[in-house]
C-alpha cells in the first residue's frame, strides 16, 4: 500500500503548529516510515501531488485563502484544522474588528491596501472532518491523532473537560487552593492538563468544553476575587469568540 | 489478630526495614494544601498528619489509564504484563481501607476484573488511626472503623502505636523488625478505649443516613438537582478522588512509532454528556440535572442494592476538591428537610 | 468473562441495504469455534483494533455452529470501520453478554415476536431457534415493520417464513415507493399487524425489539390487547464500554443493562427508575 500522503498547510498564523509537528524530533524518522509529507510549505517545498491528508493552521483573514481551502477541500480525504487559530480564531481573532488603525500603525501606508479580514476559523468556510486544537498543538496528541488517521477513522473527540486529565495527573487544583483563574472546568481535554501541570491555570487553547458550565466559572472567578472584566478577558482569550 | 506496640519514635525504623523488603508507599505533602499517596523516600518527607490524599489509594490498583493489551499487524494479542505491583500501602485511615473494600466488590461482582485483582491481591496494607475534620463523614456513614482489608493497623496513642495485625503478610511485615515491638499492655488498651472515645466526640459534621434511599426515591424529582446543576461546573473532579467511584471507558488508539494498536481503559465520570450517549445521538441521560442527581443516586441507592450499603465511604474527598463549593453534606441535608 | 477479545475473521459480508450489512464471523481459534455457545438475545463486543469497540446482538440462532452473524447498522466511527472491512479482515470478539431471551420459560408456551427496523436483529436468532425447535413452542408468530421495503432486513428470508404452515409471519411497511415490488402483508403501522395476528393470551410470551418510539406504540397496543407485562420481553440499548457490569456506562436505574439485561420484561423495565 502507498504511504497516505499529507500535506501541512499555513493560513494567517505564527506557524508555531506546523513547527510543533517537526518537533517530533527522535520520533520523526519513524513518523516518516507512514506518511509521505508532500507539503508543508514552512519546512519544504511541494512535491506537487495532491496530500490524502490536509493538516491546515492559522485562521483565514484573506479572500484567497478562502479560495484555497475550497479547493484543498475537494481534493484531500480528510482536512483537518490544526492549533487553534485555525479551529477557533484564536489569540489573532481577539480584540476590535475593525483593525486599520492598526494596520496603518503598524504597516503605515502600505497597510491602506492590506485587505484583511476579521480572522475566522477554517469550519466557517469548509467542511472539516476534526480539528487539533492547542497553542501550540501537543505533540503527542498530534501523534495519536495521526495514528488513527492511519487506521482510516477519525479520531474520537475527547469529550471531557482539562479537569478530569489534571486530576487524574493528581495536581492540586490551582483554582480551588490557590485560587488562580484557571480555564479547566470549562476547556476541552487532550492535552493532558498541560498548563495546570507546571502550575500554571490552563488558559482554555484547545477551547470551549462542549458541556462548559460558562456561568458556573464566571461566578468562582468571581468568587476569587476577578472582575467582570477581567473574566471576560479570560474568556476572550480562546474561548468565548466564535466557539461558544 | 495479634495486638502489639510500636514506640512512636520507631515508627521511621519500621519504615525503613519495610522499605528495603517492599515498595512502600506513603503519605507525603503534594502542594501547599495537598498531600498524595507516593514512593517512599525518607522518613522525614512522610507526612504524618495528612488527612486526605488528592488521589485515594485506588490509583495503585485502579490506574487512571491503563493500557489492557496490545496488538500488531500479526493479530498476535500481547497482555500488557503486570509486574511490580507488590506494594505495601502505608497510612490509610478507615474511610479508604472502607473505599477498598466497596471497589473489591465492585470489581468482583458478577466476575472478576483480572486487571484490577492481579494489582490488588498483590498489595499489602498498612491502616493508620486520623482525627476528623470538617469534611470528614465517616461516623455519618458508619465507616469510621474496619475490621478487615487491612493487614496491619497502627492507632496512635500518647507514645506508642497500638499495632493490630491481621493477616500473615501483616505478620511477616512485624517480622521483619521483631525486637521493635511490645506486648500490648492494659494501660494500652485503657488509653486506646479512651481515644476512641475521644475521636468519636470530635466529629463536626454529622448527617443522618438512615433511610436516605428512600428519600432520594422520593426527592427524585426536586428542584435541588436542578439548582445545584447550575452551580456545578460537570468538571468530574469529584468523581476522580473518589475511592469507590468505578467508572471507566475503553477506547482504542495506535502507536505511531511502534506500530502497535493498543487497547486502553481510562476513568470516566457519569457527569459527563456523552456518558450515556449512543449512536445516532440519543442520550440516556443528557440534562445537568438528571446527571448530576445521578451520581449521588449511584452512591447512595445503586450499589445498596446489590451490597447492602452505600457506596460513599464519607471520606470527604469530593467535598474538600470540588472547585464550586459543592458539599456532599448540605445536599444531603437539603434532601432530608 | 475476559475483557480481552479472541481474534476472529469475516468470512462473508453481504450488503442488506445502503447502511446494514450481515456480517459471517469465525472464530480463528478452533478450541473457540467449537465451544462458542450463546443464548438468543445475547450480544458480543466486536473490536476493530486501532478503532474500538461495539456492543452487537448475535442475529444467527446458536444451533448454527461455527459461526456467528452480526447485522450492524453503520452510524458511527466503528461500525462505519466494519462496513469498510474487506472479507477475510480480522476482527476481535468477546462475549456473549447480556441474559438473553429465557427460552426455557417461554418453551412450551406461544411466542409472539415483534421486531421494528434493526429490532430484528436480536428476535432474528429467538425466531430462527423457534423454528429450529418448532415442536418446543405451541403457536409462532412474527409481526415485522420496518420504514420502506427496502429497509425491510432478510428480505427474502422473511417472504420464504411467511409461506410456512407452521408460523404466522406479517409484514409491513410504513410506505411503499413507486415502482418497488412489496410481497409483505400490509402497508401502514406494525401495531396493525397486531390486530390480524390473533394470538392466545394464556401462555404467551412477546418478544419486543425496535427503536424508542416503535416501543412507545407496540408496547401500549400489546397492554390494550392484554398481554401480561411479565410476559412482555424488551430488549434495552444503551452505552456499553465492558459489558462485565463494571465501567457503568449502560446503568438504568440500579441495573447494569449488560448483564442483568439487555431483556427485561416490561414490568421489571417500568420499575427501573430513569427508565422513561
Ligand atoms: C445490547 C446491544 C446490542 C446491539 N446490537 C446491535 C446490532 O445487532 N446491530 C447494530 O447495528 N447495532 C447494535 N447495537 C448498537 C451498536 O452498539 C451501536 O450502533 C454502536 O456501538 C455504534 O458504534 P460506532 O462506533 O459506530 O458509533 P459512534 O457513535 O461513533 O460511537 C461512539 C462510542 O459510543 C459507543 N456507542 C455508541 N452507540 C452505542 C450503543 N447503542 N450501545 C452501546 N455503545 C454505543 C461506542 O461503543 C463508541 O464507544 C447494539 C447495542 C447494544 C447495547
Ligand atoms: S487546576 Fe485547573 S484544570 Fe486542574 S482541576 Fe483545577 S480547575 Fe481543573
Ligand atoms: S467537583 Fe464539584 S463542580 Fe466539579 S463536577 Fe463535581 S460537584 Fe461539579
Ligand atoms: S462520594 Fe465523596 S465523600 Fe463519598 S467516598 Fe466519594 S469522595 Fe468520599
Ligand atoms: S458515581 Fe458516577 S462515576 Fe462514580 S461510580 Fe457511580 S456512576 Fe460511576
Ligand atoms: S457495559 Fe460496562 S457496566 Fe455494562
Amino acid at each position: 500500500m502507498d504511504k497516505p500522503k499529507v500535506g501541512l498547510y499555513s493560513l494567517t498564523s505564527c506557524s508555531g503548529d506546523i513547527l510543533e509537528t517537526t518537533n517530533i524530533e527522535e520520533d520523526l524518522l519513524t513518523v516518516l516510515k507512514w506518511i509521505k509529507v508532500v507539503d508543508m510549505n514552512v519546512a519544504m517545498p511541494s512535491t506537487g501531488e495532491t496530500p490524502d491528508i490536509a493538516f491546515v493552521e492559522g485562521a483565514v483573514t484573506k479572500d484567497e485563502e478562502i479560495g484555497f481551502l475550497r479547493d484543498l477541500r475537494k481534493s484531500v480525504k480528510y482536512l483537518i484544522p490544526i492549533g487553534t487559530c485555525a479551529c477557533t480564531g484564536g489569540i489573532i481573532a481577539r480584540g476590535p474588528e475593525e483593525r486599520r488603525e492598526w494596520l496603518s500603525d503598524v504597516y503605515k501606508e502600505a497597510g491602506e491596501d492590506i485587505a484583511l479580514r476579521f480572522p475566522r476559523p477554517v469550519r466557517e468556510f469548509i467542511a472539516i472532518d476534526f480539528s487539533i486544537p492547542g497553542c501550540p498543538i501537543d505533540k503527542n496528541y498530534f501523534l495519536h491523532c495521526l495514528g488513527y488517521l492511519l487506521k482510516g477513522v477519525l479520531p474520537e473527540v475527547p469529550n471531557y473537560p482539562v479537569c478530569m486529565e489534571c486530576k487524574m495527573k493528581e495536581n492540586e487544583c490551582l483554582l480551588h487552593y490557590r485560587r488562580l483563574p484557571c480555564m479547566g472546568p470549562v476547556t476541552r481535554g487532550g492535552c493532558g492538563a498541560r498548563q495546570p501541570s507546571f502550575g500554571r491555570p490552563c488558559d482554555g487553547c484547545f477551547g470551549i468544553y462542549d458541556d462548559a458550565n460558562v456561568e458556573a466559572l464566571k461566578a468562582i472567578l468571581k468568587d476569587i476575587g476577578l472582575n467582570n472584566d477581567e473574566i471576560q478577558k479570560r474568556f476572550d482569550l480562546f474561548l468565548e469568540r466564535g466557539c461558544t | 489478630m495479634i495486638f502489639l506496640t510500636l514506640e512512636k519514635k520507631k515508627l521511621s525504623e519500621f519504615l525503613d526495614a519495610l522499605s528495603r523488603e517492599f515498595r512502600l508507599v506513603v503519605p507525603e505533602k503534594k502542594g501547599e494544601k495537598t498531600y498524595t499517596f507516593s514512593h517512599y523516600s525518607s522518613f522525614n518527607k512522610v507526612a504524618l498528619e495528612f488527612l486526605r490524599t488528592i488521589l485515594p489509594p485506588k490509583k495503585f490498583f485502579f490506574l487512571p489509564k491503563e493500557s489492557l493489551f496490545n496488538i500488531g499487524n500479526d493479530f498476535n494479542i500481547n497482555s500488557c504484563s503486570i509486574d511490580n505491583a507488590d506494594y505495601i500501602l502505608f497510612g490509610l485511615h478507615p474511610c479508604d481501607l472502607h473505599g477498598i473494600d466497596i471497589l473489591d466488590r465492585a470489581f468482583s461482582y458478577k466476575g472478576r476484573d483480572s486487571f484490577y485483582w492481579q494489582r490488588r491481591e498483590k498489595i499489602g496494607i498498612i491502616g493508620f488511626s486520623c482525627l476528623p475534620d470538617k469534611y470528614c463523614l465517616c461516623k455519618s456513614m458508619r465507616t469510621d472503623f474496619i475490621e478487615s482489608v487491612y493487614d496491619i493497623f497502627l492507632y496512635t496513642l500518647d507514645n506508642v502505636y497500638m499495632v493490630t495485625v491481621r493477616t500473615a503478610l501483616g505478620d511477616d511485615m512485624v517480622r521483619l523488625k521483631p525486637e521493635l515491638f511490645k506486648e500490648c499492655t492494659e494501660m494500652d488498651i485503657a488509653e486506646y478505649k479512651e481515644r476512641i472515645k475521644i475521636r468519636d466526640s470530635k466529629f463536626i459534621r454529622i448527617i443522618d443516613i438512615t433511610n436516605l434511599a428512600e428519600l432520594l426515591t422520593l426527592e427524585y424529582k426536586s428542584e435541588i438537582w436542578e439548582e445545584y446543576s447550575k452551580k456545578c461546573l460537570f468538571c468530574g473532579s469529584c468523581v476522580m478522588v473518589c475511592p469507590t467511584c468505578q467508572c471507566f471507558d475503553v477506547y482504542d488508539s495506535t502507536d505511531m512509532i511502534s506500530e502497535y494498536s493498543i487497547r486502553w481503559r481510562r476513568w470516566d465520570t457519569c457527569m459527563r454528556k456523552d456518558y450515556a450517549l449512543v449512536a445516532g445521538g440519543h442520550n440516556f441521560r443528557e440534562g445537568r440535572a438528571e446527571r448530576f442527581r445521578f451520581r449521588y443516586l449511584h452512591k447512595e441507592i445503586g450499589f445498596g442494592d446489590e451490597h447492602g450499603k452505600p457506596s460513599c465511604t464519607g471520606c470527604g474527598r469530593c467535598s474538600e476538591t470540588c472547585p464550586a463549593g459543592i458539599d456532599m453534606t448540605e445536599v444531603v441535608r437539603r434532601i432530608r428537610e | 468473562m475476559s475483557i480481552i477479545p479472541e481474534i476472529a475473521t469475516v468470512i462473508e459480508k453481504r450488503s442488506l441495504d445502503k447502511t446494514h450489512s450481515l456480517f459471517r464471523i469465525v472464530f480463528d481459534s478452533e478450541k473457540k469455534r467449537d465451544s462458542f455457545t450463546f443464548r438468543p438475545g445475547q450480544f458480543i463486543i466486536l473490536s476493530i483494533f486501532g478503532v474500538g469497540e461495539a456492543p452487537i446482538s448475535i442475529t444467527s440462532s446458536p444451533d448454527e455452529k461455527g459461526f456467528i452473524d452480526l447485522c450492524v447498522r453503520k452510524i458511527g466511527r466503528l461500525t462505519t470501520a466494519l462496513h469498510e472491512l474487506e472479507e477475510n479482515s480480522k476482527v476481535g470478539i468477546r462475549g456473549p453478554y447480556g441474559n438473553g431471551y429465557p427460552v426455557e420459560n417461554m418453551e412450551g408456551g406461544n411466542l409472539l415476536i415483534v421486531a421494528g427496523g434493526l429490532g430484528i436483529a436480536p428476535l432474528r436468532s429467538m425466531l430462527r431457534y423457534a423454528l429450529w425447535h418448532r415442536d418446543k413452542f405451541k403457536q409462532v408468530s412474527i409481526a415485522y415493520g420496518a420504514k420502506d421495503v427496502e429497509s425491510v432486513l432478510f428480505r427474502g428470508e422473511m417472504y420464504s417464513i411467511a409461506e410456512r404452515k407452521d408460523i404466522k409471519c406479517l409484514l409491513s411497511v410504513d410506505r411503499v415507493e413507486e415502482g418497488t415490488l412489496w410481497k409483505g402483508h400490509h402497508v401502514g403501522r406494525v401495531t396493525d399487524l397486531l390486530d390480524m395476528i390473533d394470538m392466545p393470551l394464556k401462555d404467551t410470551s412477546v418478544a419486543v425489539c425496535g427503536p424508542p418510539i416503535f416501543y412507545k406504540f407496540v408496547l401500549r397496543k400489546l397492554l390494550d390487547l392484554g398481554y401480561s407485562k411479565g410476559r412482555i420481553y424488551m430488549s434495552l440499548e444503551r452505552r456499553m464500554e465492558c459489558g462485565l457490569g463494571k465501567c457503568g456506562h449502560c446503568v438504568v436505574g440500579h441495573k447494569y443493562t449488560c448483564i442483568e439485561g439487555p431483556i427485561f420484561t416490561y414490568w421489571d423495565a417500568i420499575n427501573l427508575p430513569e427508565i422513561f
